[in-house]
């Protein structure tokens, strides 16, 4: 009896470990908004579903409609009818796309003459987010925004399906893969707006008979797809999905002469299938750069041969390995050089895993690339990458964590919530969080309308009062202004849900400085402002009617009283005649200009101040009614003082770590220290100024201006255009002391300061990214650059490192850089 | 349902569209005019006749545009206006892209932008300016100098490149 039990535990035990084995596959997903889209297994949390009508052009609400129309008419007749779908691909992680379609089911159709309809799918092409999905129309893509042209902005494409002339059936599916492998690669990759049906040839002329629109008039071409609310579950709108998923969690361990590769294999995807599994990799190491795009694999061919050498004709990569399933299982590890041409010490080597699935009982294989077929529209951008310096000591080994795609320029310091999300600048209408820890991702790619290009700031769940009309309860959050000129909350812990979006100031140009967030919660009383408030200023070239505005979080409003309930709403000044008028700005009160505002605010939350740096027009003379540092009441956004420092400025203010003052860079490369708080009586008023320094005549002040010590006196630390320096200012003091000036020999990255910061020798030390492709580190004591710590990213010609930043549970540095990608580096060095 | 999903913003004073700015850069010299991506000529007519772009690039004025191998210097950084004169476009929507190259080939950013050919317009033409704020941006900031390339597509194909120089 005994025995027997202990047998059923064995057994239980492997199933267990079998059930708790990764299922690693080809895999296919249906994805389908049904109803409201509450499905435990799919919610389609950013899908939507409705159409689009000409003749009632600003008719919205069709969200819930039961079917959704697209007709035909005769020329003339303003009466087309267009279905719009768009699918949440968020329950497919990073993989290789193998191929997409998209199936609707006619509950009605009516064809003249007996005959048959083509219908056309077309990619959008400009944004449109749920939380407004409600109100698209023929007109509009929000209740706010316009399409560019009426009906819909899409690419017009020949992909078509044939109705064929019956009610009451499903149409043939339409090929939708060249278009949905953009969204999970290419370089950069595109943002998902969705799909509109439409009849190619609406307006056309090309009906029998006159038609008026209406169903019952026989010279009508038309069709009631079954939309997400129809009765029957299996006919809503659905998009067949099979991907390859990349391989997770690769880590490279470099030794004298090897380096060992470790990965995992993610768990299917719930409610899919699995149409080959998994049965290993297929590494490509490459010597000295990452491995090139070109490099490929043919799906449905054999492996290709071990340490064969340049796939695809892509250059110097070599294939170490094709590593598949053995009795032992799945490969989840590899130990170069294995058989082939050892690492050498001293070189970086990239690898990149392509995770492999064989295809059924053949010996042929199908790669994590988007698409097949025909290599020249096959790309490699999203399959997973680590690269490895061996050396011969261990001092000469080096990795970085991890490393993760984005494929457009990443060179703004990442937005963290520590231990949680890391959220990278992509230069592309996409938002993209990683966990800071492995590098998988964290959230799926987020579309938004325009380029991200500055750091996002994220609240923890914990931290964000978004608002209380959002009713989303506690989450973490990330604004971000785009390049579309929207400001947008991002809901950071709803999977990154676009919460809300606003054109918020009526100008148009660029955000080129990023959001600072007045969060309620490391707010003090005098704070009025009952939730978070996004602050920031615009660039509209050639301008100096430019805007600093604050928009309450709950809705984006920027207009006092405004806003959602009891938000007080936001505020907005703008320069420029009949703008901003205050002693601040000279005699008078008198008129301030504002140009372009390139840098982040900066808040004082002691004393509920905003500072805020601006361009000046060049206007060395410093004229007064012409700013570049403005000092605003963060709760109105009066002007409390200003000062025109006689050059643009384009860095950020900060604080002082005491908050007994503010330090401002100059595009000339000249420090200033004001006090916090006391002005001097005008006209003009301007801020009380401490101290100043020339600088070291090295160009303008990049970034900020980092405090690298908590106690007085503070060092500061500034990097311009060769060189990083620090300097010594005393609370309560009246002038710089220049402590160190270094010499890079690239060009340096605004430096990443956080008290507490150590290298291997419990130095304290500051990171500076460079333009020679490498993460720099230095001593804040002396400045020297420790070389033979410096931390390859990318040392191909011309690669920038971007501004690095700290997640301090997991201890890495995450920096971007200009070759599309985001590093980790665990520290000390 | 999230009420996050069905939240109002128009109750906002400033409620404007937001596609404004697609300014024509009047009077900019066009500058290698390429080979599209092979639509046919407006009006249905079955000779194909490649799209063309032309590229002008401006300062964010329109006032000093360049033409072949434009250059700027860092130092004065201005924004730029990228226009691009579409002919022989086929009647109805587009969409053009403009990948901003490197000089060592990578991205640094990608604009897109929808467009709509009439039915009426038998040329097939097309103004598209896209603002490229250059002032205050990493490019300024880490002195990225050298040869650019601007690279722009119509429909997901490359029509044409144009040729753009940053000096310190």
């Amino acid at each position: 009896m005994a025995l027997r039990s202990k047998r059923w535990l064995f057994l239980g035990l492997a199933l267990l470990v079998f059930r708790a084995m990764p299922i690693h596959a080809q895999e296919q997903v249906t994805l389908q908004l049904s109803g409201s889209g509450l499905s435990a297994i799919d919610p389609q949390d950013r899908a939507i579903n409705t159409w689009l009508d000409q003749g009632n052009p600003t008719t919205d609400h069709h969200a819930t409609a039961a079917s959704l129309p697209v007709q035909s008419v005769s020329t003339g007749t303003t009466l087309a009818q267009r279905a719009f779908l768009e699918f949440d691909l968020s329950r497919i992680p990073r993989s290789g796309i193998k191929s997409a379609t998209v199936q609707v089911f006619i509950n009605t159709l009516s064809a003249p003459d007996g005959g048959s309809i083509n219908w056309e799918i077309d990619p959008v092409t400009s944004f449109n987010a749920l939380p407004l999905a409600y109100a698209i129309s023929w007109t509009n893509r929000s209740n706010q925004l316009s399409w560019t042209s009426l009906g819909g902005d899409f690419v017009a494409t020949d992909n078509t399906v044939n109705t064929g002339t019956v009610s009451n059936a499903f149409l043939p599916a339409w090929n939708v893969t060249s278009t949905v492998k953009t969204w999970f690669g290419g370089f950069p990759p595109q943002p998902n707006y969705g799909f509109i049906i439409k009849d190619p040839r609406e307006s056309a002329n090309s009906l029998s008979g006159p038609c008026n629109g209406t169903p019952a008039n026989a010279h009508c071409d038309y069709g009631l797809i079954a939309s997400n609310q129809d009765a029957t579950t299996s006919h809503r709108p659905a998009m067949v999905v099979q991907f390859i998923q990349e391989v997770q969690n690769l880590t490279a361990t470099p030794g004298s002469a090897s380096v060992v590769l470790n990965w995992t294999y993610p768990a299917a995807v719930a409610n899919g299938t699995t149409l080959n599994a998994t049965t290993g990799v297929v590494i490509v190491r490459n010597a000295g750069a990452p491995v090139p795009n070109s490099a490929l694999f043919t799906d449905g061919a054999a492996l290709p041969t071990a340490c064969s050498t340049s796939p695809n004709g892509s250059g110097a990569s070599v294939v170490v390995v094709a590593s598949t399933t053995t009795a032992t299982g799945t490969p989840t590890t590899f130990s170069d050089p294995g058989t082939c041409t050892a690492p050498a010490n001293g070189t970086t080597y990239f690898y990149k895993v392509f995770a492999v699935a064989k295809i059924g009982a053949t010996t042929n294989f199908n790669y994590s690339t988007n698409g097949t077929g025909v290599l020249a529209g096959v790309d490699n951008s999203f399959v997973t990458e680590i690269s490895a310096t061996p050396g011969a000591t261990a001092a000469a080994r080096q990795s970085p964590s991890w490393v993760a795609p984005v494929q457009a320029a990443s060179l703004a310091a990442p937005g963290v919530n520590p231990g949680v999300t890391v959220l990278a600048t992509t230069n592309n209408a996409l938002v993209q969080g990683f966990d800071p820890a492995t590098g998988n991702d964290a959230i799926r790619p987020i579309s938004i309308g325009g380029a991200v290009t500055t750091r996002m700031p994220v609240l923890a769940s914990d931290e964000a009062d978004y608002g209380p009309a959002t009713g989303n309860g506690a989450q973490s959050m990330a604004f971000l202004a785009g390049g579309d000129s929207l400001v947008y909350d991002i809901e950071v812990g709803n999977n990154g849900f676009v919460g809300d979006f606003l054109d918020p100031v009526p100008v148009n140009g660029a955000y080129t400085g990023g959001v600072a967030l007045q969060a309620k919660a490391f707010s003090n009383v005098g704070n009025t402002k009952p939730n978070d408030v996004m602050i920031m200023g615009t660039h509209v070239a050639a301008s100096t009617a430019n805007l600093i505005f604050a928009a309450v979080t709950c809705n984006l409003s920027v207009s006092p009283g405004t806003g959602c309930v009891g938000s007080g709403g936001g505020w907005n000044i703008q320069g420029g005649t009949g703008g901003v008028t205050s002693l601040g700005c000279g005699v008078g009160p008198a008129t301030c200009f504002m140009d372009i505002i390139t840098s982040t605010p900066l808040i004082d939350y002691t004393n509920n101040i905003v500072w805020v740096t601006s361009h000046n027009n060049g206007d060395s003379g410093a004229s007064a009614n012409l700013p570049d540092v403005w000092k605003l009441d963060a709760n109105s956004g009066a002007v409390l003082a200003a000062i025109n420092l006689g050059s643009n400025i384009d860095a950020s203010p900060n604080t002082l770590p005491d908050g007994t003052g503010v330090v401002v860079g100059t595009s000339s490369g000249a420090l200033f220290a004001f006090d916090a708080i006391a002005t001097v009586a005008g006209p003009p008023t301007t801020p009380k100024q401490l101290a100043t320094n020339v600088g070291v005549a090295d160009g303008a002040i990049k970034g900020f201006p980092v405090m690298g010590s908590n106690a007085s006196p503070f060092t500061i630390v500034v990097s311009t255009n060769t060189k990083v320096t620090a300097y010594s200012f005393p609370s309560g003091g009246s002038s710089f002391t220049q402590l160190w000036s270094t010499a890079m020999g690239c060009n340096p990255s605004t430096p990443l300061a956080v008290p507490g910061l150590v290298d291997a020798a419990s130095q304290p030390v500051i990171y500076v990214g460079c333009s020679d492709g490498k993460l720099h580190e230095l001593l804040l004591s002396t400045g020297v650059d420790e070389t033979a710590s410096a931390r390859i990213v990318d040392t191909v010609g011309g690669v920038v490192v971007g501004d690095p930043t700290l997640d301090v549970i997991s201890s890495k540095v995450i920096v971007g850089a200009t070759d599309g990608r985001v590093y980790a580096f665990a520290v000390p060095f | 349902m999230r009420t996050s999903k069905r939240r109002s913003l128009l109750n906002s004073a400033f409620f404007t569209a937001a596609l404004g700015g697609l300014l024509i850069a009047g009077g900019c010299a066009g500058i290698q005019p390429g080979g599209g991506s092979g639509s046919n000529l407006p009006g249905g007519g079955n000779t194909p006749v490649p799209a063309t772009a032309a590229v002008s690039i401006c300062d964010s004025g329109n006032s000093k545009c360049q033409t072949a191998a434009a250059t700027y210097s860092l130092a004065t950084a201005p924004d730029l206006n990228i226009a691009v004169n579409w002919t022989n476009v086929t009647a109805g929507n587009h969409s053009q892209e403009i990948r901003l190259l490197m000089p060592n080939g990578n991205v640094y950013q990608r604009f897109q932008n929808s467009f709509l050919v009439p039915a009426s317009d038998t040329m097939g033409t097309a103004s598209v300016s896209r603002f490229i704020p250059i002032m205050g941006t990493f490019i300024a900031q880490r002195q990225i100098t050298g040869g650019w390339k601007l690279e722009v597509s119509l429909d997901g194909k490359v029509a044409t490149t144009g040729d753009l120089q940053f000096n310190p």
